[in-house]
């Protein structure tokens, strides 16, 4: 490992959903959820997304309910 | 409090679809909650997995108000509703974790319920399609502006005719 080289410098980005004012998010809404997930259809980590714990505990809700209801895929090949 | 129940049935079952509501209304009166409004159709879906073999399904949900020690009958409804053989899946939210009751993404589920329904409205477009490819070289060959409206307005009512002719 070259622990020399410089880090990346990380850049803050900020909580969709609190930019917006955003404060429930229906589990029926697929586009939204899809922003959200990945291309092989799990829930991207906050770290990708930028959401606010509160907010990426809401979307993870959100995206289990709507898998169960078949809404959206619990994974794409 | 408010909550949200969310089912959908077979495609088989659409017919049966008021029958099914009233099923449904009854299930959740007998549990003490009040309907808070009429149900709302999300309509023929295809749904994003089979289930028992259904790609698609009928998609529908209603708001119901539970209070005070009904509220401690969500399972109860929730065990009804599962046994409640018509329905193929249910699921019952609390309506303040999901907003305004209505369809944000909408614009997707109308794009498919377009795309599932075949009568009628699959028809229209595609011979507005045949009738546009005529349209595009006599715009090209006409170059003032002022003949290419007149066949713009020949068009319109050259279309118009037509539609008029088809539903016969």
């Amino acid at each position: 490992m070259n622990y020399n080289q410089p880090q990346q410098p990380v850049v803050k980005k900020s909580c969709y959903f609190c930019a917006n004012k955003i404060d429930a998010i229906d589990y029926k809404d697929t586009l939204l959820l899809r922003k959200f997930m990945s291309s092989q259809a799990k829930i991207m980590p906050p770290k990708r997304t930028g959401n606010c714990s509160r907010h990426q505990r809401m979307v993870s809700r959100a995206v289990k309910r709507a898998r169960a209801m078949a809404l959206i895929s619990y994974l794409i090949k | 409090m408010e909550y949200e129940l969310l089912f959908f049935t077979s495609v088989a079952n659409e017919d049966k679809i008021d029958l099914i509501k009233k099923d449904i209304t009854e299930i959740l009166e007998s549990q003490g909650a009040k309907m808070s409004g009429e149900f709302s159709d999300i309509g023929k879906r295809k749904l994003a997995y089979p289930i028992k073999r259904n790609t698609h399904a009928f998609f529908s949900f209603v708001r119901f108000v539970l209070d005070g020690e009904n509220r401690q009958n969500i399972p109860e409804i929730g065990k009804h509703l599962g046994l409640y053989g018509n329905i193929m899946r249910h699921i019952v939210v609390r309506a303040d974790e999901i907003g305004k009751p209505i369809i944000s993404g909408g614009i997707k589920f109308e794009e498919e319920r377009a795309v599932a329904r075949p009568s009628g409205r699959r028809e229209k477009p595609i011979r507005l399609r045949q009738e546009e490819r005529p349209a595009k070289p006599t715009a090209e060959t006409k170059p003032n502006e002022d003949k290419s409206k007149a066949s713009l307005s020949e068009l319109d009512e050259k279309l118009s005719e037509i539609l008029e002719e088809t539903p016969e």
